[in-house]
């Protein structure tokens, strides 16, 4: 009879000791870094000449293109996208998520992998996105998930160096898309002075026409939702610096933040704009 | 919604089969019994003796479905005499005996809003429990309980001293509760306890109680979410609500309990007919939750809509994104490591995100005294008074900073307009940044106070049986704010507070056709103050109030037709109840103003009709047979007046009326059956099975989506589809439980065993245990699904282990 009832007890203890230590949780692995192992790597000069203007191309092959950020979202000049770039040009990924600057900022090596992606353009402007939806007439574009921003975005290395590419009026041209440029001796038109640089009470984006003293214009494009959109442009001259984009013909230049122009020298005015020179050039701070 | 989920852990903990309450049958007490009812017309009342199968089978076996009786939650727990419940509703009373429900021993339990013996009390469903020395012999018992889902494992003991000297016994209990992080999806349990309580006979029949309780609790919460995650994860306790850190699991939203509780208890007895018991309580402690918070930064909320795979309209991405996360259901929770990591490459370390705790710390008075005097032969009244006096002062710290030096102390809801001080929690002290443990946030106190004297007059006659009690008492409370907000800097304090009746009268007849038919009625009215968070519209930053908040109006009516014979039971009671000029408060995020608003409505009437009925059988030897029925309707009476005011100042933003007329007032079912079949094989063993079946579940409204705005702007089908009530699939559980219990001789003690094990949803049913519309609505294009429903789904097959031994 003792030893039934100690079988009992014996019988019981097992069950409490299995409840109590069997894990029913199943531990979840990390994303597998082996993802995307085998994709090659091309670079983004050679994949921007996979397109067409105007066209959609859909990426079936495993490639994947290596580049630097050089603009995000951290002051909303640009939404839901960033843009990288190698020593051979840049471009735009679309991305679908906000505070993209957390994740990505400026100066990180990140490599994206473009199996399964589209490329396209907006007003001849090249971006890589997730999907697009023609069925309205018109092309409308989404960003990669946030979910799935792990899949197709690895982050190499963070502070990464970046060189701005000084180029003149002459230079710009498509290749330079998406790339960070430095352009000197340039002014707002007179016009543009003394406003501001968007219309922040309506979030309304404006373009703002910057002139070189050795002819040319580019606008310099600014979102309405810029937290710098209220500040006031400077009126003079000196150099700026920031991601060279198009609008259709409109060669366009959209700044990261304030610190990307400086424009406090002489405007180009009387002689020195007879010499194409501007007076007591300024520097950007590195 | 924390009410909700608050209600539910509090079923939860009455579903315990050791709960008290369960074995709700009460024997009438030797001063009950009057030597003059032996006349030949005296009919004898016998209804004490009823088990109330309805409410027993609602309360254990039918939470899966939120089946709630008359479609209103509504019982009131008496602890020692004390009735826990006041206008100061920032701190829930049901935690403060957290983990001794199995400690407290049952008096009295009585349903439907029938008379109880002990006390008056005016709407429906009563428990009346003592925490004091019940055994007049010494006794030890200990009971362990182990379950493999959301109860966890507990052991718990108490030892009851029986009589000593100079009269007194006194009682000692103590447990302890867990659920190990990861072990279990749903998160991890930490509870202990102890008890002890004291009771002294003094001379002239007059006694003493003391108890003392002390009560921890720390344990993470479930949330509710899309029907979608629990698809992609094909988990049905899936859980959105916490992620990995550091290679462990990690649960942001939890909540906390310290609670100590002092009652003290006189009774004085004159003589059998003439009684006093005066008991007063001081509970204090803090009860607290935590959860994630975050600003300026992406939504870290693994079910948020734009994160999934319903919200992308290509299908091919679509497919995409779900085979990801079938692949990696990592992406299914949060990753704290890649919040840690952006917090630390923030500028100057401040946390984008970070883990909040919230306190509310209390004091509260709370005291009882009744007295009793039977008159003549047939009558008998009680005399009472209800009064409490508490504090609550709610506050928030940070308990991690997810890898971040400092959060700053600005109150991130408000829209940002430009102003340098509309943003600041303590404009005294402006731009502070608040590292761990530190205080940040509103930071404000609620004071309340209640008197309620109340009288039950009992007169019975051969024939008939008719109570009428009614109470007449006085409801305050006010707040007290320590910091000065930004947007209300002149709203510092207000020491003038809002004064509010409360009154009702209630009555009750039983006619006796026979010693086996009976006829009850119950007429009930009634006025309740506002409670103090239905009164203040934001007390976290002002003293406002909420236009709409006035004192609810009750009335209510009962009859009921009750057969009780030796082998079958049979109640049916139709019922009718219309609460009126109710108000609702929320604040939300507006999509068409783009910005965060309140959104107010009143005068809510809702009325609830139905029918209950149980029968009893136990016409097979061995076998008892039961069976219960709900038909009930639950609905809004009146469309009401609401108003959309921005948060920043409270200007109007919308006002309109809210189209609810005979919308569903309750997510309880509309039809619902249940069956219960216990067999007792021998006088130790016992066999049962519980099975529930129920019919159209609403689904709970935002009443703002049914607003003048919405109707407004959409088209007709797509409004008539909004009038539309939504139901849960019709669906059944069943219970299944078997018990054990036998006696033994150890040492010259007696030693009682008791051993039960219950399985719970034995058919392994996926079912929701309630499902809502999120407060949030595409106010702009109005798309349906875009802020889809959220669900809580039951865990499914579980089982629990009971073992009892008690020596004597």
């Amino acid at each position: 009879m003792k030893q039934k009832r100690n079988y009992t007890i014996l019988a019981y203890a097992i069950v409490v000791y299995l409840l109590i230590t069997a894990a029913c949780y199943k531990q979840v692995l990390p994303i597998d870094p082996q993802l995307h192992m085998n994709d090659s790597t091309m670079s983004i000069q050679a994949f921007r000449k996979w397109h067409t203007m105007g066209m959609v191309e859909w990426i079936g092959q495993p490639v994947a293109i290596e580049g630097v950020v050089v603009a995000n979202d951290e002051h909303d000049n640009w939404y839901k996208s960033i843009c990288i770039q190698d020593n051979t040009g840049g471009i735009v990924i679309q991305m679908d998520g906000l505070s993209l600057y957390q994740n990505y900022p400026i100066g990180s090596l990140i490599k994206v992998h473009l199996q399964h992606l589209f490329l396209t353009d907006y007003r001849r402007m090249l971006q890589v996105v997730a999907d697009v939806d023609t069925s309205t007439g018109s092309l409308t574009t989404m960003g990669i998930p946030k979910p799935l921003f792990s899949k197709f975005i690895t982050i190499i290395k963070e502070d990464a160096p970046i060189h701005p590419l000084q180029v003149g009026y002459k230079n710009l041209g498509d290749s330079l898309q998406g790339r960070l440029i430095q352009i000197n001796a340039v002014e707002m038109s007179a016009l543009d002075t003394g406003s501001t640089y968007a219309d922040a009470r309506n979030k309304l984006g404006a373009s703002k026409s910057i002139k070189f003293c050795t002819g040319g214009t580019i606008y310099l494009r600014t979102s309405g939702y810029a937290d710098f959109a209220a500040a006031k442009t400077q009126s003079g001259n000196g150099i700026l610096m920031g991601i060279y984009s198009v609008y259709n013909a409109e060669k366009q230049i959209m700044l990261r933040d304030t610190n990307d122009i400086l424009l406090t020298g002489k405007r180009c005015t009387g002689a020195a704009w007879l010499q194409n020179l501007p007076q007591n050039n300024p520097k950007l701070p590195n | 919604m924390q009410k909700r989920i608050a209600c539910i852990v509090v079923v939860i903990l009455l579903q315990n089969p050791f709960v008290f309450g369960q074995e709700t049958a009460s024997i009438p007490s030797e001063n009950n019994l009057d030597p003059t009812q032996n006349r030949m017309d005296w009919m004898p009342t016998l209804l004490n003796a009823n088990s109330e199968l309805l409410f027993n089978t609602v309360q254990h076996n039918g939470n899966l479905f939120s089946w709630q009786l008359r479609g209103i939650q509504n019982t009131a727990v008496f602890v020692d005499g004390i009735h826990w419940s006041m206008a100061n509703s920032n701190w829930n009373t049901n935690h403060l005996y957290q983990g001794f429900y199995n400690a407290l021993h049952s008096i009295a339990s009585v349903g439907n809003g029938v008379f109880a013996e002990q006390i008056y009390y005016p709407q429906s469903h009563l428990f009346y429990a003592t925490s004091f020395p019940y055994e007049s012999k010494k006794q030890w018992a200990i009971q362990t309980n182990i379950a493999n889902r959301n109860y966890g494992n507990a052991l718990s003991m108490q030892y009851h001293s029986g009589r000593m000297l100079h009269d007194w016994r006194y009682r000692i209990a103590g447990f302890v509760q867990w659920m190990p992080p990861a072990s279990f999806v749903i998160g991890y349990k930490k509870s202990a306890g102890a008890l002890w309580s004291a009771e002294r006979n003094l001379p002239h029949r007059n006694s003493i109680q003391f108890s003392l309780i002390w009560n921890f609790n720390d344990q993470s919460k479930v949330n509710s979410t899309l029907k979608e995650m629990y698809e992609l994860s094909g988990q049905r306790d899936y859980q959105s609500n916490w992620g990995w850190y550091h290679q462990k699991p990690y649960f942001p939203s939890t909540s906390q309990n310290h609670t100590a509780v002092v009652t003290v208890q006189f009774n004085k007895k004159w003589d059998v007919s003439q009684t006093m018991q005066w008991s007063n309580a001081l509970a204090f402690g803090k009860q607290g939750q935590t959860s994630l918070e975050w600003n300026h930064t992406a939504d870290p909320r693994p079910d948020y809509y734009r994160y999934l795979p319903s919200y992308l309209p290509d299908s091919t991405l679509r497919n995409t994104l779900t085979d990801w996360f079938f692949q990696h259901p990592s992406a299914l929770q949060i990753s704290f490591d890649a919040l840690e990591k952006i917090n630390r490459a923030s500028p100057n370390h401040s946390a984008y995100y970070m883990v909040n705790q919230a306190w509310n710390q209390f004091v509260s008075w709370q005291g009882a005294i009744r007295y009793t005097q039977n008159l003549k032969q047939y009558w008998n009244f009680i005399l009472g008074a209800n009064y409490g006096l508490d504090r609550v002062r709610n506050y928030n710290q940070i308990k991690n900073l997810l890898g971040g030096s400092f959060y700053n102390n600005y109150n991130y809801w408000t829209n940002d307009d430009g102003s340098v001080s509309s943003f600041q929690n303590d404009i005294t002290h402006p731009d502070r940044k608040i590292t761990v443990g530190e205080k940040w946030g509103p930071d404000y106190a609620i004071d309340a106070i209640h008197l309620k004297p109340w009288l039950q007059l009992h007169n019975e006659g051969p024939r008939w049986e008719n109570y009428f009690g009614m109470s007449v008492g006085l409801q305050g409370f006010r707040r007290m704010g320590f910091t000065i907000n930004g947007l209300y800097p002149n709203d510092q304090v207000v020491p003038v507070a809002p004064i509010f009746p409360n009154w009702d009268f209630k009555w009750q007849a039983l006619f006796k056709y026979s010693g086996r038919f009976y006829l009850r009625a119950i007429a009930f009215i009634g006025s309740t103050a506002p409670q103090a968070d239905a009164y203040f519209l934001q007390p976290g930053i002002s003293a406002l109030p909420n236009p709409y908040a006035h004192s609810l109006q009750e009335q209510s009516g009962d009859l009921s037709f009750i057969y009780h014979a030796p082998v079958i039971k049979w109640t049916s009671s139709l019922y009718w109840k219309r609460i009126s000029n109710a108000s609702i408060q929320k604040m939300f995020y507006h999509d068409a103003f783009a910005s965060f608003v309140y959104g107010i409505a009143g005068d809510l009437q809702t009325q609830y009709t139905g029918w209950e009925a149980s029968v009893e059988t136990q016409w097979i030897p061995q076998w008892q047979i039961g069976w219960v029925g709900n038909l009930q309707q639950n609905i809004y009476m009146q469309n009401v007046p609401y108003r959309i005011l921005f948060l920043n100042d409270l200007h109007i933003l919308d006002e309109g009326i809210l189209w609810i007329r005979h919308l569903p007032a309750s997510n309880s079912p509309s039809w619902t059956q249940g069956l219960s079949m216990i067999y007792q094989a021998t006088s130790t063993w016992k066999l049962g099975a519980h099975y529930i079946l129920a019919f159209q579940r609403p689904i709970e409204m935002d009443l703002f989506r049914r607003s003048s705005w919405v109707k407004n702007k959409v088209d007709n089908l797509s409004w008539q589809q909004m009038q539309q009530n939504s139901f849960l699939q019709n669906q059944g559980v069943l219970n299944v439980f078997v018990s054990k219990n036998f006696l033994q001789k150890w040492n010259n003690k007696l030693v009682k065993w008791y051993a039960s094990a219950s399985v719970r949803n034995a058919l392994n049913t996926w079912i929701p245990v309630f499902a809502y519309e999120q407060t949030r609505f595409d106010y702009v294009h109005f798309n349906a699904q875009r802020y889809a429903i959220k669900y809580l789904m039951d865990q499914g097959l579980s089982f629990s282990l009971h073992v009892q031994l008690q020596f004597q």
